[in-house]
């Protein structure tokens, strides 16, 4: 769907535009639009009582910003209803409640009217961009004094674990391990034995809900999760690329690459939860 | 789903951060008693992000609500503590 500025023809579908989101009404003439819930400006708001579907004049309906009328594509007139049609169920409909800011809104009303379909886009939108939005998380914790007694899954990792003579490296490696248990119930809400690890030929362990890193330094253990490549390094920044943080204490520096870095989060878990880091935590 | 309140508020955290990446410091510091609005900022699209993103998190639904209706972050909490009890 197409919006022009165009001048207004009864049973059109028409918007305005006010801060970032758009109210929506059918037109019938300059003296009615039909919308659900008068122009969202904060002394509208400010009323008391719930929004209904109401007519007001243009001028109301506009609040001073410029109007856009819809211009369905080739699809969408075949589904459009007629003028008289969307007029009269917009009218049918007058005086009821039930508002929504997200299931059941301005939008939602003026596609049901002329296309018989509630739907919103703005909803579909802002939804689409939450789960494509790049996803890296980095979930640290204290190496621990004694080896972690939790088990590990998969079976053949924990039993990769077991056959460590490092007690040092035993113990940083299941101490990983369990923290990517947590960052993958967090992040992705994915558990161990949902989330598809295996291990590649090259030794590497992988899994299919999301990529993740990990590694034990400093005093520290770190586990990155994310929907992209990702990397981590413990020490002094290798390369110009990825985000680098160095903690207060114990005094780490860490350093997170890879293709979904626009956002990284920090996490600190201390027994069993997790804290979102400020820069309160960084030098 | 047993998610204790402040669980809630770190994933609250979370969402307002990934909404508004500019505001990350004041974002991720953020208190219960912290306006929306006025200590925020969050404009209306945010608003409408931060409730979808909630939605999807924590398997809730949003119902009879209006833009009005949260002022302080834990109005928030308060609400999605109350759906999922």
């Amino acid at each position: 769907m197409k919006w022009e500025p165009a001048e207004c023809q009864p049973g059109d579908v028409v918007r305005i535009k006010l801060g970032g989101v758009y109210h929506f009404g059918i037109f019938v003439s300059e003296d009615e639009v039909i919308q659900f819930g008068l122009p969202p400006t904060a002394e509208n708001r400010a009323k008391e009582g719930g929004p209904v579907v109401c007519a007001t004049d243009i001028d109301v309906f506009s609040c001073g910003q410029i109007v856009e009328t819809a211009v369905p594509d080739r699809a969408e007139r075949k589904r459009r209803r007629s003028a008289d049609e969307t007029i009269a169920a917009a009218r049918a409909r007058l005086g009821e409640g039930g508002y929504n800011l997200i299931h059941n809104n301005c939008e939602h009303f003026v596609n049901e009217c002329a296309f018989g379909e509630s739907r919103c886009t703005q909803e579909e939108e802002v939804r689409r961009r939450w789960v494509s939005r790049p996803v890296c998380d980095v979930y640290l914790a204290l190496t621990p004094e004694e080896l972690p007694s939790a088990d590990i899954f998969p079976e053949k990792r924990r039993a990769e674990l077991a056959k460590l003579s490092n007690a040092q490296r035993r113990r940083e490696e299941t101490a990983c391990w369990l923290l990517l248990e947590a960052a993958a119930k967090r992040s992705f809400n994915a558990g161990m034995q949902s989330a598809g690890f295996r291990k590649k030929l090259g030794g590497a362990w992988v899994c299919e809900k999301f990529r993740f890193a990990l590694k034990a330094g400093g005093g520290i253990c770190a586990a990155a999760v994310s929907n992209g490549k990702v990397s981590l390094e413990i020490g002094e920044k290798a390369s110009g690329k990825g985000v680098t943080r160095t903690l207060k204490s114990p005094r780490v520096t860490l350093t997170v690459s890879g293709e979904k870095t626009q956002n990284v989060n920090f996490f600190f878990v201390e027994n069993g939860v997790s804290k979102m880091m400020d820069n309160e935590w960084f030098a | 789903m047993s998610v204790s309140r402040n669980e809630i508020l770190e994933k609250l955290k979370e969402i307002l951060v990934s909404a508004d990446e500019n505001g990350r410091e004041k974002l991720s510091a953020v208190t219960e008693s912290a306006n929306l609005y006025t200590d925020l900022g969050l404009g209306s699209v945010n608003m409408l992000y931060m409730i979808i993103a909630t939605e999807e998190v924590f398997g809730i639904r949003f119902d009879d609500v209006g833009m009005n209706d949260f002022q302080t972050v834990g109005d928030v909490v308060s609400y999605i503590e109350g759906r999922l009890s």
